[in-house]
């Protein structure tokens, strides 16, 4: 099994400049995030002696690609993210249902970097909506128009003329994705590695709040839930550098049943103003497509789309969202929702209401403390954009507000989301680090 | 004294390590800085004498203001003659000391002086600050940096949040007698009538008779109370890129304890330098005694230290233009 052989890849100007003194560093080489958990196996096929290669990963990575080139994850099993950068091409490449992400985006330049923080970026609009009204898939687009994200499964094999010189003349020359059946059985075959698991803590909600921005601020986009800085907090104060994800971490994903469109949508529409609601029928058009999808899949009778949609897109985007934060402490995930039956597992449970949680917030704390009082403060001191994106007129926010501690509200945590999202958007935008 | 762009004299009392007195050197040689101070309303530089001397000690020069109307400053009590007239004259008093002896200047203060501050980061900029610190900041005006709820929150919470307080927490007795009481009838007439904007809308708690043996000012006008609030203070925090120290009591009577660090992250920039200090078991006046011990450190972390550690060993202090006064 290779572990701890994960890089950060950052391939940016700054790095392509220096690598032009001489011989360019990096070249001939992989760059790997995340872990290969059939090495043995690999070698086998490879027909190379695993005791000589054991402690060189980077000998079998280079002979795997070598070998199976963009078919290479086929052929790799495990949680990982491969970049081989050779002369004339630049492959990327992830395991099926991988957990690790990297953006890349080609303007005027090419950029890929696992860090979204080191990319030109502009806010996109439609995609902010759907995280407020989907909440977080696994696609290629990412919040920012210019900026996409390697899928799970999926192949990119870029063509320059000198590798040294990325971000000039660099063009797509091979584009694929495993088929979901492909990445279900290949997923069957990985072996988590064993380590501690990292489980829930209590936490200080204060603190918690007050976590927020820095995590947004560090992840280069709004924070989707609160859930995901109390995870940043216990991460960032564990001691181990491999931590095992706890299913717990999961409950807080957005679940999504069998009701129509307009019912994501309508009960937020109050707070879009038309910026975002010019979006509302691309993204009906995007969910359609994902039912769509559903019906077509040979999928068992039993599979409904609302547990098609959390194991193929909700999970993997979540556990994709944990990833990149533990990432953030240099720390690596393991993810054992990556095995077709711990995800189904996960699924079934999570159609439980009891699984539903609460929300960490209530209206009754303090108003410094508390999400929703801040939220609606924004009205007064929210920076421009947020205000162009959204109706922050009290009356409006009001009204949504004395919905979370309606009874009637089908899902209460929806409304703290929404918060949150609102909130650290303002704090990105406040401080340039989101440009719609 | 310095004179105001309006001709009123204000007091600044400045603190010197004694190298720097001696004629033969000039003066600010071994100063890593000039620390400027504030002083809380009502108040003035004589309760802050401590604080500067432990600056002092540190290597820093110190200049303590009496805001107009105050201490031994000119001017009519309470009062100023338009709101934001305090950071004019702090610009006037910064402008002074620039071109006598130019030094990095750290500006902060206590309490409403804390305000003045950020209204003068707000007005003028930054331009002219290596540093801030703002020890117990009386952000008063809204409602969410206040520790207690006052009689009218519910009315402002609804006006401002269009649906009901769901909980209410008055101040307790204790902290009552700490809290300066503010006559909205007088408030809002002032407001609607400029000519009342010099009558007392603000009154402090305390005895008149040791008021004046402290040269404290008990009633503030609207001008006065206007100029020592900043309603939209994020708009005024997220603007600084200085080095920034907060400090308050965990005790304290107006702030909230989760106040300063909510301003830490939320309106600071992520990139600014910043520190919080909650200190335990310290109300709103006795955090001085905390600062006193805090804030020489922020100092002397970010100023030069090896320097300051050369001149602490032979420290003595002089006072210029100032009366030493103990603490109350």
């Amino acid at each position: 099994m290779i572990t701890n052989i994960s890089a950060l890849i950052n391939i940016n100007e700054s790095n392509i400049n220096k690598s032009n003194t001489g011989q360019a560093q990096g070249i001939n080489r992989c760059h790997l995030l995340g872990y290969v958990s059939n090495e043995l196996s690999v070698c086998e096929q490879l027909k190379i002696n695993f005791d000589n290669v054991k402690n060189d990963p980077q000998a079998v990575l280079q002979a795997a690609v070598k070998r199976w080139g963009h078919h290479v994850n086929q052929f790799l099993v495990g949680d990982y993210v491969l970049v081989w950068q050779a002369e004339e091409h630049l492959l990327i490449t992830s395991s099926a249902r991988a957990s690790f992400t990297v953006y890349y985006q080609k303007d005027d330049a090419f950029a890929l970097s696992s860090d979204l923080n080191t990319l030109g970026k502009t806010l996109s609009e439609s995609q902010l909506l759907q995280n407020l009204t989907l909440g977080p898939l696994t696609t290629q687009r990412t919040c920012f128009n210019n900026v996409c994200q390697l899928q799970p499964g999926e192949t990119l094999v870029w063509k320059t003329d000198d590798a040294a010189q990325l971000t000039h003349q660099v063009q797509l020359a091979h584009q694929a994705q495993l088929p979901k059946t492909q990445q279900v059985e290949l997923a069957q075959l990985v072996q988590t590695p064993e380590a501690t698991t990292l489980e829930r803590q209590d936490v200080d909600l204060g603190e918690l709040v007050n976590h927020l921005p820095q995590l947004a601020y560090r992840l280069g986009e709004p924070v989707t839930d609160a859930i995901l800085a109390h995870f940043d907090q216990e991460i960032g104060a564990c001691v181990e550098n491999t931590v095992v994800l706890d299913a717990k971490w999961l409950a807080a994903r957005k679940k999504h049943g069998a009701q129509p469109f307009k019912q994501n949508y309508n009960w937020c529409k109050g707070l879009l103003n038309n910026q975002l609601s010019r979006h509302k029928k691309q993204l009906k058009k995007y969910h359609d497509a994902l039912r769509s999808e559903h019906a077509a899949a040979q999928v068992e009778q039993s599979q409904t789309f609302e547990q098609w949609i959390d194991f193929n897109y909700v999970l993997p985007a979540w556990c994709q969202l944990l990833q990149r934060i533990a990432r953030l402490h240099g720390k690596t995930l393991v993810n054992p929702f990556i095995v077709p039956e711990q995800a189904m597992a996960l699924v079934k449970q999570g159609e439980q209401q009891d699984d539903q949680p609460q929300g960490y917030f209530s209206l009754q704390q303090d108003s410094i403390n508390n999400v929703f009082d801040a939220m609606q403060r924004l009205f007064h001191i929210g920076e421009p954009d947020t205000l162009t994106l959204f109706n922050l007129n009290p009356h409006a926010t009001a009204k949504l507000v004395s919905q979370h501690a309606s009874q009637k509200n089908a899902n209460p945590r929806r409304i703290e989301q929404l918060c949150i999202v609102l909130l650290t958007f303002d704090y990105l935008a406040r401080f340039n680090r989101a440009t719609p | 004294m310095i004179t105001a762009r309006d001709g009123i004299k204000l007091a600044c009392h400045q603190y010197l390590p004694i190298q720097n007195s001696l004629p033969e050197k000039s003066s600010g040689v071994n100063t890593p800085a000039r620390v400027m101070f504030l002083h809380g309303g009502s108040f003035n530089s004589r309760r802050y004498a401590n604080i500067a001397k432990a600056c002092v000690k540190q290597g820093f020069e110190v200049v303590l203001c009496d805001l107009r109307g105050h201490g031994d400053s000119q001017g009519p009590r309470g009062t100023c003659n338009y709101v934001g007239q305090l950071e004019d004259d702090i610009a006037d008093t910064i402008e002074w000391f620039e071109n006598h002896q130019p030094l990095p200047l750290i500006l902060g203060g206590h309490s409403s002086g804390s305000v003045v501050c950020l209204r003068y980061i707000e007005k003028h900029g930054q331009d002219s600050l290596a540093g801030c610190y703002f020890i117990a900041p009386a952000i008063s005006n809204t409602l969410e940096p206040l520790r207690f709820d006052e009689p009218g929150s519910k009315r402002s919470f609804l006006m401002n949040y269009w649906r009901k307080k769901p909980t209410f927490n008055p101040a307790p007795e204790s902290a009552l007698k700490h809290i300066p009481k503010m006559n909205n009838v007088k408030f809002l007439a002032a407001l609607v009538l400029p000519f009342l904007r010099h009558k007392t809308v603000m009154s402090f708690p305390g005895s008149a008779k040791m008021a004046e043996l402290e040269g404290r000012v008990l009633d503030y006008s609207f001008n006065m109370m206007a100029s020592v609030s900043i309603p939209k203070y994020s708009k005024a925090f997220r603007l600084i890129t200085v080095p920034t120290l907060l400090v308050c009591g965990e005790n304290d009577e107006i702030l909230h304890p989760s106040f300063l660090p909510t301003v830490a992250q939320w309106h600071l920039a992520p990139t600014t330098d910043k520190q919080v200090n909650m200190l335990p078991r310290l109300n709103h006046m006795s955090v001085l005694g905390g600062a006193t011990r805090v804030l020489p450190q922020w100092l002397a972390q970010r100023w030069d230290p090896v320097e300051i550690e050369i001149v602490k060993a032979e420290v003595e202090v002089e006072v210029v233009n100032a009366e030493m006064e103990q603490v109350a």
